[in-house]
């Protein structure tokens, strides 16, 4: 998904009008959704689209089975007839996948208030057990598709309260729903839109009195903390870190901003038996008593981390204001004033892609933590190559594999600063491309004497032009840029293309507001520049970076 | 409960209008006043939108008043003598109906 908006197809069984209204009201949301005709959901998934086409699948359980509408009407139904019903539905969904970018499809719900008698969830018995087994027959079915994402409608219906099935509106509009719902399920998709386009959060950081633990450490002392032990609140800050942990362990970065004494601060996390966090969990901190949001900015320039990719966690409104003002693209929600609700706080903020967990992910705060170690040794040099040179860094390229594809899959979805083109691969997209010669993609892996950075870099060519090259992908993580990495894509890319007999090696960049740095570095590449196009002749060697190594794995080319 | 005055109502009537444009894209928003045409020649709402304000008072009379207004099961058009029905005219024909 980049930048430019494309069509959303609203496909459903019953009136989507008004929630059509509100997506196109939700200027950030990156579609525009467009009404399929009323009740024709088999033929507007089947209908032929643009590529970039995706669509929202939104169908009632009694319209998908004839066996869930019988037992609306207390006919006793038969579960497997009922099952076989839904996997109808589901090859509709699995074709519809093929020519379709994305496809949501929200659950199904009946109102809850709907009641059946003692047994009405019993397994093969009553219609919310029905259900329930319809939906998770569904989300069986699907599960092998990467770009059907079913939505979680139950969660719209409770944050929309007691009106959120409207009776009058459905006998006046065929709309089952009141706004209320519709503007839930528009901020999860947005939601989505945001974890699928790269913009979701990579850095916590967080105060420490009374958000990392309760009480103020200056005043009460390390030892009179409300952390853990036999007290409600206590419990609660340790379900609080325990949560942030968790969300370390899946490649979140945390860290630190607090005014208070650097020194009883961290005797507090070093020496307190239930912290959860502790030292080598933070990749930086700021303990000190300066501008909580000037730390931050600096502490964010230092990771080379996107402002929009930061969530700051304080208990202080004074601190959120002051950061959300001088700090407009972190996120800064608000914070519940009481401590017991602040992990179901952190729980429901709908700013994290957990989905997948690659290799790198499990060791991302250290390999921050190797990356300050790397630029602490630069000031002992003072010519740059001499520095680069000390480094000791190997690069490793292969061709796309199995083994990598998560890591490749996540990179695309995540890298804003150094992307040419910022297009997000889908995870069907990207396994069409294994498959096709003439779109071969490489992984870059790099590490030096202070440890692996990992998967980091992509280089893509098309090849179907007989004499050029184009640079579909370049791709390199912000935690390696300025290593020379950069260079070595292009040598690559150049090496390649001379081997598969092609003149001319072409990247086309796409402008986003975010990857300036991928144009940057083009311009001072040595490449040729004719307005976004960048050209290399292979007639000439574009050499490898002298201050580095390089691994080339067997080419498919 | 409040008293329903006629003023209360034409108040009631503009912010069940209000949350409408609330839901709705910049460009299709209209404006609240109470000469505003909502429905019939000229009419601010399309068939959707009478549908969802009249929903919409339905339900905020019964949240303010406790009143039981049944708005949605008539035709609406035939209720009035005018051509068309502004914010106003449409705020005394239910004060008429909660005191009727």
């Amino acid at each position: 998904m980049g930048d430019v908006r494309t069509e959303l197809l609203l496909v459903s069984d019953f009136n989507l009008a008004n929630f059509a209204g509100i997506l196109r009201s939700r200027e950030s949301l990156p579609w525009t959704p467009r009404l399929a005709p009323l009740d024709q959901v088999v033929s507007a998934l089947s209908a032929p689209t643009s590529s970039d086409a995706s669509a929202l699948v939104w169908t009632r359980p009694e319209r998908i089975s004839a066996e869930f509408q019988r037992a609306l009407q207390y006919v006793p139904a038969d579960v497997e007839r009922s099952l076989a019903e839904v996997d109808g539905f589901a090859d509709v969904l699995l074709n519809a996948a093929r020519h379709h970018r994305l496809l949501f499809v929200p659950t199904w719900q009946i109102p809850l208030a709907y009641r059946s008698g003692v047994s009405e969830l019993r397994y093969g018995h009553g219609l919310h057990g029905l259900l329930a087994q319809m939906n998770m027959r569904l989300a069986q079915r699907v599960a092998d598709a990467p770009n059907i994402h079913l939505m979680h409608t139950a969660r719209w219906l409770q944050q929309a309260g007691d009106g959120a099935w409207s009776d009058r509106l459905w006998y006046m509009t065929k709309t089952p729903f009141s706004n209320a719902v519709f503007q839930a399920a528009a901020a999860d998709l947005q939601a989505m839109a945001d974890q699928l386009g790269g913009r979701s959060v990579k850095l916590i950081v967080l105060d420490l009195d009374d958000t990392l633990w309760g009480g103020i450490v200056g005043d009460d002392g390390w030892e009179n903390l409300h952390l853990g032990g036999h007290d409600a609140t206590g419990e609660s800050f340790t379900d609080f870190q325990r949560t942030l942990k968790g969300l370390k362990e899946r490649g979140i970065l945390l860290a630190i901003a607090s005014k208070n004494d650097e020194s009883v601060a961290l005797e507090a996390i070093d020496k307190h038996p239930e912290m959860v966090l502790r030292r080598d969990d933070f990749v930086a901190m700021r303990i000190d008593w300066n501008d909580k949001a000037s730390n931050i900015a600096d502490m964010v320039r230092s990771l080379n981390i996107g402002l929009q990719s930061v969530l700051f966690i304080d208990d202080n409104p004074v601190e959120r204001s002051r950061v959300r003002e001088f700090l407009p693209e972190v996120h800064v929600p608000e914070w519940p004033a009481n401590k017991l609700l602040y992990d179901s706080a952190l729980r429901s903020l709908p700013l994290f892609n957990l989905d997948t967990l690659s290799a790198e992910d499990t060791q991302r705060t250290k390999l921050y933590q190797d990356e300050a170690e790397r630029e602490r040794t630069r000031a002992g040099h003072t010519d740059v190559e001499d520095w680069l040179r000390s480094l000791e860094t190997e690069v490793v390229v292969a061709p796309l594999n199995d083994a990598d594809f998560t890591r490749v899959h996540q990179l695309f979805g995540k890298t804003n600063q150094f992307n040419l083109t910022t297009y997000r691969w889908t995870e069907h997209e990207l396994r069409e491309r294994m498959a096709d010669p003439l779109r071969p993609i490489w992984s870059f892996r790099v590490r030096d004497k202070f440890g692996d950075a990992g998967l980091t870099g992509i280089l893509g060519l098309y090849l179907k032009d007989p004499s050029t090259a184009v640079i579909s992908d370049l791709v390199l993580s912000c935690r390696v840029m300025g290593r020379k990495v950069e260079e070595t894509l292009l040598h690559v890319a150049t090496e390649q293309a001379r081997n598969a007999g092609k003149i001319v090696v072409r990247a086309d960049f796409i402008p986003t507001p975010k990857n300036k740095p991928c144009l940057e570095f083009l311009q001072r590449s040595g490449f040729d520049q004719a307005g976004a196009s960048f050209t290399w002749h292979t007639d000439r060697r574009y050499e490898r970076p002298s201050t580095l190594a390089l691994t080339l794995g067997p080419s498919p080319v | 409960m409040p008293t329903a005055t006629p003023e209360a109502i034409e108040d009631l009537t503009r912010s069940v209008l209000a949350r409408m444009n609330d839901d709705l894209p910049a460009s299709d928003r209209f404006s609240t006043d109470p000469t505003t045409v909502i429905i019939g020649d000229g009419g601010v709402l399309d068939s959707l939108g009478i549908a969802n304000f009249i929903v919409g008072m339905e339900e905020a009379l019964e949240d303010s008043y406790g009143a039981s207004v049944s708005l949605s099961d008539q035709d609406l058009t035939g209720l009035f003598d005018a051509p068309h029905v502004t914010v106003r005219s449409f705020a005394t024909f239910v004060h008429g109906r909660i005191n009727s």
